[in-house]
């Protein structure tokens, strides 16, 4: 009886301890990635959410767009699928360029250059800069 | 006994660390692929190299002789931070980098320094060269 009692009390304590040890290693590891990728080292710096943003915004993915930008009221989130939609009409991508970006406290500023094919046949390249805050993009220029 | 069961639980905490980093690498999706094509990158135009020099030195003089009136006016529209307080002490320009299109390149620069209020601010922007000269700010 006492051994079974010692056997359970050690089988509790050896996945209580796993547990802890996955959360921990876990934790460490998405630390680690995330400070790895911000400090650009064995990547070009491009922050991930930035990368997600402008594919998501070439291909028209207005709610991966919703979930990228701060929390918007439901018609801003409306009149944005709109334009999503309107300009699928308008311009094919044609290329995505990261130009590069830099970080000051919170505040994270990436650019990119961006090659559309309008209607008319024209291409046209312009640049956007990404203000990210906390994972989000706070503004787009 | 108590050296075994010490022995035990540390082989599951550093068993459960393995398995939490192994969690993660394989639930991570890491960067999103880029479905599209990349220009090349080109060296920084002697240009744009010129206005960054200028920001960064407070140099209102040589700004005002080699930019025109309205790529000044977008140059002062493109350095606000997002509060919409612009840019008032530059302490530092960098340039990040730059591609080419068809004769057109885009330069882009990150500016760092101190808005109106006092604060820390970082914004970027990026100088539009034709043939040599500045063309547009973004």
């Amino acid at each position: 009886m006492g051994t079974t009692t010692r056997r359970s009390s050690l089988l509790r304590t050896g996945i209580g301890v796993a547990l802890v040890g996955a959360m921990l290693g876990f934790a460490l590891s998405a630390a680690v990635s995330t400070f790895i990728n911000d400090q650009g080292w064995f990547t070009s710096g491009e922050p991930s959410q930035a990368r997600s943003y402008m594919v998501a915004l070439l291909d028209r993915e207005s709610e991966q767009l919703t979930q990228l930008r701060p929390q918007q009221d439901v018609v801003s989130q409306a009149l944005a699928q709109q334009a999503a939609q309107q300009s699928q009409q308008q311009v094919k991508p044609l290329s995505l360029t990261y130009l590069g970006g830099s970080s000051q406290g919170e505040f994270s500023v990436q650019i990119y250059a961006v090659e559309v094919r309008a209607n008319d046949g024209t291409n046209h390249l312009f640049s956007l800069a990404l203000t990210l805050l906390g994972g989000q993009v706070i503004l787009t220029k | 006994m108590t050296e075994s069961r010490a022995i035990f639980i540390l082989a599951i905490l550093v068993g459960g660390i393995f398995a939490g980093v192994v969690a993660q690498r394989v639930t991570d999706p890491g960067i999103r692929a880029n479905p599209y094509p990349s220009l090349e990158k080109v060296a920084e135009p002697p240009a744009t190299a010129q206005v960054a020099s200028a920001l960064a030195t407070n140099d209102a003089k040589t700004l005002a002789r080699i930019m025109d009136n309205e790529t000044l006016t977008a140059l002062k529209d493109a350095l606000t931070d997002p509060q919409g307080a612009a840019l008032a002490d530059i302490r530092s320009v960098r340039f990040v980098g730059a591609t080419e299109r068809d004769g057109r390149v885009l330069a882009g620069y990150i500016a760092t320094g101190k808005d109106m209020q006092g604060s820390d601010a970082i914004v970027g922007f990026v100088l539009d060269v034709e043939n040599g000269e500045i063309v547009g700010v973004n």
